[in-house]
C-alpha cells in the first residue's frame, strides 16, 4: 500500500467515525447502566425497575423561599399555572384540591370504587342541609354542582383516601412547610435525560419570569441529580481534556522540542478516541457519560504508544527502524489492557460492557496508528529530544527487601481493615449529602411514599394479587395503629376486587325506594323534586353496570397513580404497597419479620441491590485476579528464557496493593468502581514494568524507555489528578485510584523491574 | 322672592348642585373614604335547583387591606373570611380553605365588591366592562366580565348606592339566576 492510499484510508475512517458521530451520538448518564443487568429474582427486578424508572424518578420536588407568605404563594401559584400549559409536565400539585369533579371519568363508578350504605332518610337529610349551609356559605358553584349528583361525597371520600398525605399546611390556597411554599412537578413518563434537562430548564425559567425578587427556588429529585451529574460528568471531561492538552503541550515542547510530534500525538489520540466513540456508539446505540469521562481519561495511556515511539526514534534511529525494536512489548502491552478490559465483559454491568469496549477499541486503534501510521508521518523527521537521567540500578538484596516492603506491607494493613468493601449501593448516588437531606424533607412534608421500603407481591391472577394486597393492608394497619408508620398506599383502595365492587353493588338500594328516600328526606327543604334525579339515576344504573377493571382507569384522575401501584409485566401482575414515613425502622422490622405474609412480600430496595452488587463484586474481584494470575503466567514464560524477567509483575501486584491501602486510609470503602479502575492500574503498571525490564543491559534502551515511561506517567498522572477532585463521586473514585496506582507503579518499576546491578 | 324662601331653596338645592355631575371616579371615592366598615345584610340566592330563593342574613366587615369577612347568622351559622387570593369557610363541619385561583368565577364575584370597596377602579375597569348611570346623588354600576369563561357563568353584577354607600349588589347568572345582598347600617 503507498503511502497517499494509507493516508487516504486513514482520513476516510476517521472523517467517517466523525460524521457519524455528529449525527447518531447519544450520551446517557442514569446511573442504571452501572446496575447488573441479570438478576435472577424476578421481583427483585421488577423493583429495581421500577425505582429508576416509575414516577418516582420522574418527580420533582420544588421548594420556593426568601420572601413574605403571600408572594411565596403567587410564585407557586404562577409556577404551577404556567407548568401545566406546556407539554413536558403531566402533573404539577401545589394544593390539595379537586376541581371539576362532575366530569371525572371515575364519579359514575363511585359506588363501587368506595363503600357506602347510608340511604336512610336521617342521613340523606342530613346530606342536603349540608348541600344547603355549602350553598348559602359561598361555596364555589362547580362543588355545588358536584354535590347534588354526590350529596354523600362518596368519590370525595374515594379520592381522600387515595390522595397525598401531606403534613404540609395550606396558606393562601398552596402548601406550606414553615416559611417556605411546595410544589410536586411531575415529568411526562419516559422522559429522556434531555427531556428531563429541559423540563428543568423551564421550571427554572418560567419561575425567573415571574419575577421572584428575594425569592430562591430549590429543586430536588431522581432527574434532578441525574441532569446534575450530567453535567458535572461533562464538565469533568472538559477539564480532563483541557489539562491533558496542557501537559501534551508543556511535554512536547520542553522534552521532544516538536510540535511536529504533538500534533502527531493529538491526532494519534484524538483518532482513537473517535474511532472508539464510534464503534460503542454502533453497538450500544448510546454511550454513557462514565464510559466517556473514564474511557477519555483511560485512552490516555493510549498516548504512551506513540511516547514510546517517540522516545525510541532519534538522529540515528528512524520511527520504522525504532518500532520494530519496541514492537514486541508494545503488542504485549497492548493485549495485557484488552485482555484487562475484556474481563468487564459478561459481569453483568452494561455500562462495564461498554467501557471495555470503548477501551479495547481505542487501544487497539491506537497501536495499529503508532505502528503503521507514526512511521510513515515522521519519515523526515528528526528527534533532538532532552535526556532524562537514567538512575542507578539497584542490587539483587535491595530489590528483594524493597519488593517486600512494597507488598508485605500494603497488605497487612489492608488484611487489618474491616468492612472494607462497599456495596451499599446509596454510596454510588451522585446527589451531595445537603440535597439527600432536602430531598428526604420534601418527601416527608409531602408524604411522598417510602422508596427503599415496600411491599411487592405478584401472581397472573389480578383478584388473587388484589385480595392478597388486602391481607398485606390489614397486617400494615396494626403497625399504623402503633405508629410505626405513618400510613400506607397500594391498589386495593384504589381498584377494589370484583368480589368487594359485586357486594358493594348488591348493597345498593332500589330505585323506587332511594327516590321514596330522597323526597321524604326532602320535605320541608327548599329543594326541587327532580334536583337529585343525577344521584338517584347514577346509583340505579351503579346496580347493573359492568364492574370495573383495570383499563377504565385509563386517562382518570388516578391512571398514573394505579399505573405506578398495580402493573403488569410478561403475563404477571404486581402489585406495589408503599410505606409512608416510617418513624420507627428497628420497630418496622421487627414487625416485619413476626409476620408471615409481611415478610414473604416485604423488599428493601437497597438491601436487595447491595446483595446483588457483593454478588458481582465477588465476582469482578474473581476477574481480576485471574487477569494477575494471568499476568503472571506470562511473566512466568518470559522469565523461562530470562531470568530478570519475574521482576515485571511485582510492580503490579504492589501497585495494586498500595492503591487499595491508600483508599483504606482516606476512609473510603472499595467499590466496583474502585475496581474498574484497577484494570487501568495494571494494564499500565505491566506496561510500564514491561519497558523498564525490556533490553535490559543496553543502555540506550533503557533511557529511551525510562524517557517514554516518565512522559507516560506524568501525563497519566495528572489527568486523572483532574478526576479525582470530580464532583461525582464515582469520577473521584476511579481518579484517586489511578493516581496512586499508577505513581507507585512506576516508582516500584523504575527501582524492581529495571536491570539489576550485579557489581554491589 | 321672600329671602327666606330663596334661603330654604338654596340649603335644598345645595346636595344636588354638588353632585349633579357625580362621576364614577367621585363614587370609588366616596365608598373607599365611608368610615362605616360594618354592615348588616339580608341576601337572596336563587339557584336552579331551588323552589324558593334561599334568604340569608348577618353582618359583612372589610378592611383597608382588603380583607372581608362575612358573619351568617340565618338560617345556618357560619362565617368567611377572605384575604387576597383565599376564601376560608367556616361552619359546623370546620374549616375549608379554598383558592380564589382556583376558581375564577367565585372569584370574580368575590373581587368585584372587594375592589369596589377599596375604590381600586382600575382594578374593576380591567376585569370588567363598565356602565355607570346617576340620577342625583344616587348611582347605578353594572359589572359585565371581560373574560369570556366568566362570562358564560356570570352575566352581569349590578350595583346601586348612594354617594358613598352601597344599597344593593345583584349578581346574575348565566342560567338565570341570582344572588341579590341588600346592605343597611
Amino acid at each position: 500500500m503507498t503511502t497517499i492510499s494509507r493516508n487516504f484510508l486513514f482520513f476516510i475512517i476517521v472523517a467517517a467515525s466523525a460524521w457519524y458521530l455528529n449525527n447518531n451520538l447519544l450520551v446517557v448518564s442514569n446511573i442504571e447502566q452501572f446496575m447488573p443487568a441479570d438478576i435472577r429474582d424476578k421481583n427483585a427486578q421488577v423493583l429495581i425497575e421500577k425505582s429508576q424508572k416509575g414516577l418516582s424518578a420522574n418527580l420533582i420536588l420544588a421548594q420556593i423561599s426568601g420572601s413574605n407568605d403571600k408572594e411565596l404563594s403567587r410564585l407557586s401559584r404562577a409556577l404551577k399555572l404556567n407548568l401545566e400549559k406546556k407539554k413536558s409536565f403531566s402533573s404539577v400539585i401545589n394544593s390539595q384540591n379537586f376541581n371539576d369533579l362532575k366530569h371525572e371519568k371515575l364519579l359514575k363508578y363511585r359506588y363501587l370504587l368506595h363503600s357506602n350504605n347510608t340511604f336512610d332518610i336521617d342521613s340523606l337529610r342530613h346530606n342536603f342541609e349540608k348541600l344547603l349551609t355549602a350553598f348559602t356559605a359561598d361555596t364555589p358553584s362547580e362543588f355545588i354542582d358536584y354535590l347534588l349528583i354526590d350529596p354523600q361525597s362518596v368519590f370525595l371520600d374515594y379520592l381522600s383516601l387515595n390522595q397525598i398525605k401531606t403534613t404540609a399546611k395550606q396558606k393562601n390556597g398552596v402548601w406550606f412547610v414553615g416559611n417556605k411554599a411546595l410544589l410536586m412537578i411531575q415529568i411526562q413518563k419516559n422522559s429522556t435525560i434531555e427531556q428531563q434537562d429541559l423540563a428543568i430548564k423551564t421550571i427554572k425559567n418560567t419561575f425567573e419570569a415571574n419575577k421572584p425578587s428575594g425569592a430562591k427556588l430549590l429543586l430536588s429529585g431522581a432527574s434532578i441529580v441525574a441532569v446534575e451529574m450530567r453535567k458535572n460528568i461533562l464538565n469533568t471531561i472538559q477539564y480532563a481534556s483541557f489539562a491533558l492538552i496542557i501537559i501534551m503541550f508543556f511535554v512536547f515542547v520542553f522534552i521532544y522540542r516538536s510540535i511536529y510530534l504533538l500534533i502527531l500525538a493529538i491526532i494519534t489520540l484524538a483518532s482513537s478516541i473517535l474511532i472508539a466513540m464510534s464503534v460503542t456508539q454502533m453497538i450500544f446505540s448510546q454511550i454513557h457519560g462514565i464510559v466517556l469521562a473514564f474511557g477519555i481519561t483511560a485512552l490516555g495511556v493510549c498516548l504512551d504508544y506513540p511516547l514510546h515511539v517517540f522516545s525510541n526514534t532519534c538522529t540515528k534511529v528512524s520511527a520504522r527502524n525504532a518500532i520494530k525494536k519496541i514492537l514486541k512489548p508494545l503488542k504485549i502491552g497492548v493485549l495485557t489492557s484488552i485482555f484487562a478490559y475484556m474481563a468487564l465483559i459478561g459481569t453483568g454491568f452494561d455500562g462495564l460492557t461498554q467501557l471495555a469496549i470503548f477501551a479495547s477499541i481505542g487501544l487497539l486503534s491506537t497501536l495499529l496508528i503508532s505502528v503503521y501510521f507514526l512511521p510513515l508521518w515522521m519519515q523526515n523527521t528528526k528527534i533532538n529530544k532532552r535526556k532524562i537521567p537514567i538512575g542507578k540500578c539497584l542490587s539483587l538484596k535491595s530489590k528483594i527487601f524493597i519488593s517486600l516492603l512494597v507488598v508485605l506491607l500494603p497488605a497487612i494493613f489492608l488484611s487489618q481493615q474491616a468492612g472494607l468493601f462497599n456495596t451499599d449501593i446509596s454510596q454510588l448516588n451522585p446527589a451531595s449529602i445537603a440535597s439527600k437531606k432536602v430531598d428526604a424533607d420534601l418527601r416527608q412534608v409531602l408524604g411522598s411514599e417510602e422508596v427503599n421500603h415496600v411491599f411487592l407481591t405478584s401472581d397472573k391472577n389480578l383478584t388473587k394479587i388484589l385480595t392478597e394486597t388486602q391481607e398485606i393492608q390489614q397486617q400494615l394497619k396494626k403497625l399504623v395503629a402503633q405508629d410505626i408508620i405513618g400510613g400506607t398506599i397500594s391498589a386495593d383502595t384504589l381498584l377494589p376486587d370484583k368480589k368487594t365492587q359485586k357486594y358493594r353493588q348488591e348493597q345498593l338500594p332500589n330505585k323506587e325506594k332511594l327516590k321514596n328516600n330522597v323526597s321524604l328526606a326532602m320535605s320541608k327543604m327548599p329543594f326541587k323534586q327532580d334536583a337529585f334525579d343525577n344521584f338517584i339515576n347514577d346509583i340505579s344504573s351503579s346496580k347493573t353496570m359492568p364492574l370495573l377493571n383495570y383499563q377504565d382507569f385509563e386517562e382518570s384522575l388516578m391512571a398514573s397513580k394505579i399505573q405506578s401501584l398495580l402493573f403488569i409485566q410478561d403475563g404477571v401482575w404486581y402489585s406495589l404497597i408503599r410505606v409512608i414515613d416510617i418513624k420507627n425502622i428497628n420497630k418496622f422490622k421487627q414487625q416485619v419479620n413476626n409476620s408471615y405474609l409481611l415478610k414473604n412480600t416485604y423488599y428493601s430496595i437497597s438491601a436487595m441491590a447491595g446483595n446483588i452488587m457483593n454478588d458481582y463484586l465477588k465476582k469482578t474481584w474473581t476477574r481480576l485476579f485471574a487477569m494477575l494470575l494471568l499476568l503472571f503466567a506470562i511473566t512466568l514464560w518470559f522469565a523461562y528464557k530470562d531470568k530478570n524477567r519475574i521482576w515485571i509483575v511485582l510492580p503490579v501486584f504492589s501497585g495494586v496493593l498500595i492503591s487499595l491501602s491508600f483508599q483504606a486510609l482516606l476512609g473510603n470503602s472499595i467499590n466496583i468502581f474502585h475496581l474498574l479502575s484497577l484494570l487501568l492500574v495494571i494494564g499500565l503498571g505491566f506496561d510500564y514494568s514491561l519497558f523498564f525490564n525490556y533490553e535490559n543491559n543496553k543502555m540506550i534502551q533503557l533511557s529511551n524507555s525510562t524517557h517514554a515511561i516518565t512522559i507516560s506517567a506524568i501525563t497519566t498522572i495528572m489527568t486523572f489528578s483532574v478526576l479525582a477532585f470530580s464532583d461525582v463521586n464515582v469520577l473521584s473514585s476511579i481518579g484517586q485510584i489511578v493516581v496512586i496506582g499508577v505513581f507507585a507503579c512506576f516508582i516500584i518499576a523504575k527501582f524492581i523491574s529495571t536491570p539489576t546491578n550485579k557489581y554491589e | 322672592m321672600n329671602w327666606f324662601k330663596f334661603f330654604l331653596l338654596l340649603l335644598i338645592v345645595n346636595p344636588i348642585v354638588t353632585y349633579s355631575e357625580i362621576e364614577i371616579a367621585n363614587v370609588f371615592g366616596l365608598i373607599s373614604k365611608n368610615p362605616n366598615k360594618t354592615l348588616k345584610f339580608v341576601e337572596l340566592r336563587s339557584a336552579t335547583f331551588f323552589t324558593e330563593e334561599i334568604k340569608t342574613t348577618g353582618t359583612v366587615s372589610f378592611n383597608d387591606d382588603g380583607l372581608m369577612s362575612k358573619y351568617i347568622a340565618t338560617p345556618i351559622k357560619s362565617e368567611i373570611h377572605i384575604t387576597d387570593n383565599t376564601l376560608l369557610l367556616l361552619d359546623d363541619d370546620g374549616k375549608r380553605e379554598i383558592s380564589l385561583a382556583n376558581h375564577p368565577v367565585l372569584a370574580s364575584g368575590v373581587n368585584a365588591i372587594r375592589w369596589l370597596l377599596l375604590g381600586n377602579k382600575e382594578k374593576i375597569s380591567s376585569n370588567y366592562f363598565i356602565e355607570y348611570s346617576n340620577k342625583l346623588t344616587d348611582w347605578k354600576i353594572k359589572l359585565i366580565p371581560r373574560n369570556s369563561e366568566i362570562l358564560s357563568r356570570v352575566s352581569s353584577i349590578l350595583i346601586t348606592g348612594q354617594l358613598g354607600n352601597i344599597n344593593v349588589i345583584k349578581l346574575s347568572k348565566s342560567d338565570g339566576t341570582s344572588v341579590i345582598t341588600t346592605f343597611s347600617q
